[in-house]
C-alpha cells in the first residue's frame, strides 16, 4: 500500500503499460470492458493500491467503475486518445501522474468533459473522494421548450433545445460559452424535445410527413424506465438516473445515444 | 561441386526432368481463449537447400511465397523475429529461437502450432506483432527496436511473470505461473503488450528511462 500523498508522485510508467496491455488485447479477444482480470485492466483499483492504475485507461474508456464497485475511481473521464497520450508520455518532463495531469489539462476538453469533471478525477490520486453535486430535475412527461434554459443550480452550466434542433449543454464560465456536450441534431427539423415518462429523452420531428419514415431524431435509448428523471449537475454533466436515483442510465459522459 | 554432385540441377541438365517449384505456406498459433487458429503475422520464414538460401515474412494472414523457384527437396525453418529485428524472440536468456520445418519438403508447409515451446514463443510472437504493425490506435509505426525477448521455459518467480529492464532493453517472460500452471493464450497477449508497452515507453521518452522491472504476479 502506497501512502495516499504519494499517489500523485508515482511514475506514469505502469498506467501507460496497463492501457497499452489493456486496449491491445481488448483489440483481439473483445473482453467487456468491466473484466477485472489482472494484468488486463486495473479497473479494480482503488487509492492507495500500487502504481498499476487504470489512470490511462480511464482518459480514453467510457467506463466508470465505481458504479460496480464503491472502492473503484470514479471515473467521467473519456474522450481522450492513445496518440494523444502517446505524445504527453514522450516528453522528458512527464515522469508523474501530476506532470501529466497538468500536460491533460493544456489538450481541448473533449465532448461531455467540463474541467471540475477533469480535476475531480485527478484530485483522487491525492486521496480526495469524487464530491457529489446538486442538480436540477427535470421529471418524466416534461416537455422541453425551444430556447428555454435549463440551468444547474449553480448557474453555471445550463442546457437549451435551440431553434436549430440541437440539444446542447453550455458552461457559461468559459469565454466564448462552450458547448460541453451537444445531441449532434442540428440543422434537423425538430418539433418536440420531452422526457418521457418511460425514462427515454427523445427529440421528434412529428411534421414528418411520411408515417413510414421514422419521427425521431435523437434519443438516449433509455426507454422503460418509469420514473427516471433528467439532472443538470453543478459539475457540468447531464444524467438521467434510474428511479432509485442512483443508477446511471445515461449521461453526457457516457453518451450512447442514437441520432437517427 | 562436380565431384560431390551437388551442382544446381539446371546446370546438370536435369532441371526439365524435375521440374521447378516455387515454396509457400501459411503459419498460425491455436489460440486457447479464442477457441481457433490464429495466422503468425510477420515472422521470418526461411526455405534452403545446398543452393539456394530465401528470408522472406509471412504476410496479414500467416501467408508466404517465396519468389524463387527451386529444383528438387528443400528445408522450410522459422526464425521468431520481425521484420527490421524490431523484436525477436530468444530461447531463454541468449539463443535464438527458431522453429525447425520440414528438411525434405517438396510441398508447401502450412503449419499450425498448438503444442510445446514454440506455441509459448508463438503466442507471445502474436502480441508483439500485433503492436508492432496490425494496432488500430494510430500509436507511432516504430514504437520499439532491438527487443529481445527472453522466453524462460520455466515457472516464474513468485512475485513477478515478466519484466522488462531498460538497461539493456530487454523483456523476459516466463512459460507458467509460480505454481507450475501454464499462462493462456491471452495472458501472453496482455503481459507481452504490457512489457512491450514499457519499451515503446523508453523508445519515445525525451528524457532518462531508469531500471524498470515489474512486481505484478
Amino acid at each position: 500500500m502506497a501512502p495516499l500523498c504519494s499517489m500523485l508522485k508515482s511514475k506514469v510508467k505502469e498506467p501507460w503499460a496497463c492501457a497499452m496491455g489493456y486496449y491491445m488485447t481488448s483489440s483481439v479477444y473483445n473482453l467487456p470492458i468491466n473484466t477485472s482480470l489482472n494484468w488486463y485492466t486495473r479497473q479494480r483499483w482503488s487509492i492507495g493500491d500500487d502504481e498499476y492504475s487504470p489512470l490511462m485507461i480511464d482518459m480514453v474508456d467510457t467506463y466508470n467503475q465505481r458504479i460496480d464497485n464503491s472502492n473503484d475511481l470514479h471515473d467521467f473521464i473519456s474522450g481522450y486518445t492513445l496518440p494523444q497520450i502517446e505524445t504527453i508520455i514522450a516528453k522528458g518532463g512527464c515522469k508523474k501522474i501530476t506532470d501529466f495531469a497538468n500536460e491533460i489539462r493544456a489538450l481541448p476538453l473533449p465532448s461531455g468533459i467540463t474541467n471540475t469533471i477533469l480535476n475531480d478525477y485527478f484530485n483522487q490520486y491525492s486521496g480526495t473522494n469524487s464530491p457529489t453535486y446538486a442538480a436540477t430535475t427535470i421529471n418524466g412527461g416534461s416537455n422541453f421548450t425551444k430556447g428555454a434554459r435549463y440551468y444547474s443550480p449553480n448557474n453555471r452550466f445550463f442546457l437549451v433545445w435551440q431553434s436549430d434542433g440541437n440539444l446542447v449543454l453550455y458552461d457559461t464560465q468559459e469565454n466564448p460559452w462552450r458547448d460541453v456536450w451537444t445531441s449532434k441534431s442540428w440543422g434537423r427539423e425538430t418539433t418536440h424535445c420531452i422526457m418521457q415518462t418511460d425514462g427515454n429523452l427523445v427529440i421528434y420531428n412529428l411534421n414528418n410527413p411520411n408515417p413510414a419514415n421514422n419521427r425521431n431524431v435523437w434519443c438516449t435509448n433509455t426507454w422503460g424506465n418509469t420514473n427516471a428523471r433528467l439532472s443538470i449537475e453543478d459539475n457540468g454533466r447531464v444524467v438521467i438516473y434510474a428511479s432509485n436515483g442512483t443508477r446511471e442510465l445515461w449521461s453526457s459522459t457516457n453518451d450512447n445515444s442514437t441520432l437517427f | 561441386m562436380r565431384i560431390t554432385g551437388n551442382l544446381p540441377e539446371s546446370k546438370t541438365g536435369l532441371s526439365k526432368a524435375m521440374g521447378t517449384w516455387r515454396p509457400s505456406g501459411n503459419i498460425q498459433v491455436s489460440d486457447n481463449v479464442l477457441g481457433r487458429n490464429v495466422p503468425i503475422v510477420s515472422v521470418n520464414v526461411r526455405t534452403r537447400n545446398w543452393f539456394k538460401w530465401w528470408d522472406g515474412y509471412t504476410d496479414g494472414n500467416g501467408n508466404f511465397q517465396c519468389p524463387k523457384d527451386y529444383y528438387g527437396d528443400l528445408s522450410y525453418s522459422l526464425r521468431w523475429q520481425y521484420p527490421n529485428n524490431r523484436f525477436d524472440i530468444r530461447d531463454g536468456k541468449v539463443g535464438q529461437a527458431f522453429y525447425n520445418g520440414p528438411s525434405q519438403s517438396r510441398s508447401a508447409w502450412n503449419l499450425v502450432i498448438s503444442s510445446g515451446l514454440s506455441w509459448f514463443w508463438a503466442s507471445i510472437f502474436k502480441a508483439g506483432s500485433f503492436y508492432v504493425g496490425q494496432e488500430p490506435f494510430g500509436l507511432r509505426d516504430k514504437p520499439f527496436d532491438l527487443i529481445s525477448i527472453q522466453a524462460m521455459d520455466e515457472n516464474g518467480p513468485g512475485d513477478k511473470s515478466a519484466y522488462y529492464k531498460g538497461t539493456n532493453e530487454n523483456i523476459r517472460i516466463w512459460r507458467n505461473w509460480s505454481d507450475g500452471s501454464r499462462l493462456t493464450s491471452q495472458e501472453l497477449f496482455v503481459i507481452t503488450a504490457h512489457e512491450l508497452g514499457h519499451a515503446h515507453h523508453d523508445e519515445i521518452y525525451d528524457g532518462s528511462f531508469v531500471l524498470n522491472v515489474e512486481k505484478q504476479s
